[in-house]
């Protein structure tokens, strides 16, 4: 058996002729981006949930000066989510080849990490913050019982919130990060190894 | 600005290359119907992106393996065993008459590591060196390499039996 014979085998295999219609390519375009990007949507949901009830907390204590490090936390989110949410959807860039596919997914996949990493350091940064200035207040501006049960209210939601959402990216997100990484690093070195 | 001619022109063109490699690169769990759907949304929305530096055919084959490489990602596929076979593709194949001879080259194709996998496609469609270092990005030096091992590995296999 040449291989010419299995070129032949191969080139002659019957392929069904089917014209392809725009508006249904269209309709399976968007229910194909909505499908894959409701995991991100879920996560983008759960996080934003923490920020509002941390906003909402800084407002009653009257931290004006911490909204704004907020602010730059949900702008880190956003991006990330994007991020995120670009790799999910927007992948494959067609057009490339696969080295330099796979490396950009690997570039995408450090940046979204490194962005989650500044996200979690600046969101604790600013709780810790926040309850060690509450705490440390005295005087008039003492916390009454109810003050005390509600930043321990803030806190347990926080933190039930914070666990769901890391249970849910280890364990029920499509896309397990490590997973991933490790699969794109084998194959990338496959790809690279010098012959 | 892409018109619904120009898409339905060039994907009449290049469909049964779209066709073979969602057979050749669907897995256990995956219909090849669904990658071939999923690879004519990704052309869809990648074609205004095309700015002619390469040619369409070549444009056309990074798409596809870009695409099916996604597609098993997202659906978990990719810890297949390597030895596994892809049944549904092969199901899908075994209309024509030489159904076994196709299901050994499956076979044989998933036992190759990912980038050795997509040069036996590229074989199989009898591209040149130069067209297969366009398309996978690895000069042309490596690409005659790994298609020498190929082939002889190939011929060892084929030559054994058939």
């Amino acid at each position: 058996m040449e291989i010419k014979d299995l070129q032949h085998v191969w080139q002659q295999q019957p392929v069904p002729q089917r014209q392809v219609r725009i508006g249904e390519l269209r309709k399976k375009l968007r229910l194909y981006e909505q499908e894959e990007g409701k995991g991100s949507s879920l996560a983008g949901a759960i996080v934003m949930a923490l920020f509002a009830l941390a906003f909402a907390f800084l407002m009653i204590r009257r931290q004006e000066s911490m909204w704004l490090i907020l602010l730059a936390g949900a702008a880190f989110n956003s991006i990330w989510l994007l991020i995120r949410y670009r790799m999910i959807v927007r992948m494959p860039d067609a057009g490339t080849s696969p080295q330099a596919y796979l490396r950009s997914q690997l570039d995408r996949l450090r940046f979204s990490q490194r962005m989650r990493q500044i996200l979690l350091v600046l969101m604790s940064a600013v709780v810790a913050n926040t309850v060690v200035r509450t705490l440390a207040q005295g005087g008039d501006y003492a916390l009454t019982p109810a003050e005390l049960a509600g930043i321990g209210v803030f806190a347990a939601v926080a933190a039930v919130l914070a666990g769901i959402l890391v249970w849910w990216y280890r364990t029920q997100h499509p896309w397990h990060e490590a997973e991933i990484e490790r699969e794109i690093r084998e194959i990338l070195q496959d790809w690279e190894q010098s012959p | 600005m892409q018109t619904e001619e120009e898409y339905s022109r060039i994907w009449n063109a290049h469909q049964g290359i779209a066709v073979r490699m969602a057979r050749y690169y669907a897995g256990a769990e995956t219909e090849p119907s669904d990658l071939v759907q999923e690879i004519a949304i990704q052309v869809w929305r990648a074609l205004p992106g095309f700015r002619g530096e390469a040619q369409l055919s070549t444009w056309f084959y990074r798409v596809a393996p870009n695409t099916c490489l996604s597609h098993r990602r997202r659906k978990k596929n990719a810890t297949l065993p390597l030895t596994a076979l892809p049944e549904k593709a092969i199901d899908e194949a075994a209309r024509i008459d030489q159904q076994s001879l196709l299901r050994e080259i499956f076979r044989v194709a998933e036992t190759f590591k990912p980038a050795d996998k997509s040069l036996l496609l590229l074989l199989l469609e009898d591209l040149s060196y130069e067209e297969m270092a366009a398309i996978t990005g690895m000069s042309v030096n490596h690409v005659g390499v790994r298609i020498n091992r190929i082939r002889n590995k190939l011929k060892s296999i084929f030559s054994d039996g058939n």
